[in-house]
């Protein structure tokens, strides 16, 4: 319902405006900016002259496909997307979001593109309780996330995918993101983990490379979608995760984590050229019948057992990974892939 | 326990609320080069010094910089962030002391980033970590940490001494470079077990050049526990003066592990890469050239390879692995 109502009114807005040729301040601008010493009050158009003061007013008066950037080091508060933006620190110091429970909701429209880029999320003002990045529905929306850091929260990221939803992280840090007694996946709050992705609208895609989850409660979680679940309708089609040239360690519980129930929408993992190493559980855990996780290249040692595979998930190896040296069982592949 | 962090950062919170109203600790602090310590290091009124930053910051705060400058060393006592992200160069200069000293509570969650800590060719560490649960150490640089004495350990760049009864460390693209505190002594990161007290630790794009010794695993003062177990990655441990990366444990607890993957171990003086007194290495995907000798074990060490490295050309021996892991 959200999306059906905001883009026709948003779209109307702007017409209207253009048409009878207002002042940029009425429609919104393409180019915004945020500075600490900037004002929000009357301010239209954050500009490079005139910057505004907090993300959520910036974003407010930025136009659909538009672009908010950082003048300066700064705080500039919690808040919540819900069109196509790139937001922007390259290097001015650092762009923080703190002070809510949350970090950045974004609800996204059909089709829109939200680019985070140069950020620190930290929830450290409410430690263990929110999530740093929220994204939520929207059919064929993407995310790239790009030289951010994640802390503090119970979740890092939490993609709940509508159909064809694609999110891109590289470059990331997301740690010390969890909360208490949140062992299980659905126990104790969904995805206490550093990234976690539910559902699985069908087709969701997602490529995670150059990341470090470190010291979280998991550190990445994929379910298949399974009732009962929060916000839009989803779709039951598979979710593809590919995780590369990245770090997962000291989690709490599991490392990397695909998971699903009997007739729920299967999950895919592919791990490459990544450490799974001294996470408290497993380092690598497919759990339910449409549970699958390749892995090539990879490293898994000092986790309380390295591969497990129950009710029926699968691990498939490239038989060219390093499964040794945990603390417990180093665990096996179920089956192979042949490099061609 | 990072949950707990949680839990103490807000009890500690509170009490600190209730005990001292007048003097609240921000979540929130600033330094810049034109700042005053005598300010409430908000970004209209920063403060001077780091140290002057982290003592008014709440634990699980964050202390951020405004612009270039140096900001002193910094004894660290709470979960804390310190952050300069792309300002200009935020230095720490630490002749004759230690540029950061964590020295916390169990629970602590501790973060440097984009920090530049120089020895002046005099200092003792440019980062001890003492007591904290986890520590984050990204792109930093870290140099010239020179010092003899009086810390036992003075002389390395990184040294992790850990008091906590377990540690988390995670080092990435951080250089360092220009340590040693003697002729044969100090040099890049240094491992120190402490009682059974145990480290994961996870080094990802670590540059480890020109100093006296590169890489140390200590574990020999650590007979009991989970020991000390260190992963580099994607790394470089180059040019220094005597060896490359040395690994022992206590024979009564070969508890001292370094994984290597996808590293460069070159043109080190003594050895590249040294099983110690009952140490484990183990690596893959490592090139091992042209340092004095390539591999050497102690009796009772071992070097373990997934047979994918390439260990060649060095001046003197290559040596070899004493053992095989075969992928999977």
């Amino acid at each position: 319902m959200r999306r059906s109502t905001r883009t026709p009114i948003a779209t109307a807005t702007a017409l209207a405006c253009a048409l009878a040729a207002s002042p940029a301040s009425a429609s919104g601008v393409s180019r915004s900016w945020v500075s600490p010493t900037g004002n929000d009050t009357n301010n239209g158009t954050c500009s490079i002259a005139a910057p505004c003061k907090t993300f959520q007013h910036a974003h407010d008066m930025t136009l659909a496909g538009g672009e908010l950037s950082v003048l300066r080091a700064g705080s500039y508060g919690s808040l919540t997307i819900a069109k196509s933006i790139s937001m922007t620190n390259d290097g001015a110091g650092e762009a923080e979001i703190t002070g809510g429970i949350d970090g950045i909701d974004i609800q996204a429209n059909a089709g829109d593109v939200i680019g985070l880029r140069g950020l620190t999320i930290d929830g450290s003002q409410f430690p263990g309780k929110g999530t740093g990045v929220t994204f939520g529905a929207g059919a064929s929306a993407a995310l790239h996330v790009q030289n951010c850091v994640i802390r503090n929260f119970a979740r890092g990221i939490v993609m709940v995918a509508g159909a064809s939803m694609r999110m891109l992280v590289s470059d990331t840090l997301i740690y010390n993101n969890g909360s208490v007694g949140a062992g299980s996946a659905t126990s104790g709050g969904i995805f206490a983990a550093a990234i976690g992705l539910q559902g699985a609208g069908a087709n969701a895609e997602v490529v995670l490379n150059r990341v470090r989850l470190e010291n979280n409660q998991n550190g990445l979680i994929v379910v298949g979608n399974q009732p009962p679940v929060e916000g839009p309708q989803l779709h039951d089609g598979p979710s593809h995760v590919i995780l590369r040239n990245s770090i997962v360690s000291g989690s709490a519980a599991n490392g990397i984590w695909a998971v699903t129930a009997a007739g729920a929408a299967p999950v895919a993992i592919f791990v490459r050229n990544t450490a799974a190493v001294g996470n408290g559980a497993a380092g690598i855990l497919a759990d339910g019948p449409g549970a699958t996780i390749a892995i090539g290249r990879v490293t898994v040692a000092r986790n309380a057992t390295g591969l497990t595979a129950s009710n029926g998930g699968q691990i498939f190896s490239y038989s060219d990974n390093e499964i040794g040296n945990n603390i417990g069982a180093d665990g096996a592949p179920t089956g192979f892939f042949t490099p061609r | 326990m990072l949950r707990t962090a949680g839990l103490l950062t807000f009890t500690t919170a509170l009490a600190v609320l209730a005990t001292a109203p007048a003097q609240a600790l921000a979540p929130r602090t600033w330094v810049a080069k034109t700042g005053d310590d005598a300010n409430p290091c908000t970004i209209a009124l920063p403060c001077r010094t780091f140290q002057g930053a982290h003592d008014k910051t709440a634990p699980g705060g964050t202390v951020s910089v405004l612009t270039p400058g140096d900001y002193g060393a910094v004894q660290i006592n709470r979960s804390i962030s310190v952050t300069n992200d792309g300002v200009g160069e935020a230095g720490i200069l630490a002749p004759g002391t230690i540029g950061a000293f964590i020295t916390g509570v169990v629970g602590d969650v501790v973060s440097l980033r984009g920090l530049v800590i120089d020895g002046l060719a005099s200092g003792e560490n440019g980062i001890r970590l003492g007591r904290a649960s986890a520590l984050h150490i990204q792109k930093c640089v870290v140099r010239n940490f020179q010092g003899s004495g009086p810390e036992q350990f003075a002389g390395w760049g990184i040294a992790v001494l850990p008091l906590a009864s377990a540690s988390q460390v995670f080092i990435s693209d951080t250089l360092v470079y220009n340590n040693g505190g003697g002729p044969n002594t100090g040099g890049g990161i240094v491992f120190i077990g402490q009682g059974s007290n145990s480290v994961n630790a996870v080094l990802e794009r670590v540059r480890v050049e020109n100093n006296v010794n590169g890489i140390e695993v200590s574990a020999s003062n650590n007979p009991g526990g989970n020991g000390l177990h260190v992963m580099l990655r994607n790394s470089i441990v180059s040019g220094n003066t005597i060896y490359g990366v040395l690994v022992d444990s206590d024979p009564s607890h070969p508890n001292g592990h370094l994984f290597l993957r996808n590293s460069s171990v070159v043109h080190n003086g003594g050895f590249g890469v040294v099983a110690g007194q009952a140490g484990t290495i183990l690596m893959s995907n490592v090139t091992v050239a042209r340092n004095g000798s390539g591999l050497g074990t102690f009796p009772g060490a071992q070097i373990i390879s997934y047979g994918n490295n390439e260990i060649d050309n060095n001046v003197g021996a290559d040596g070899a692995a004493t053992g095989f892991f075969a992928p999977r």
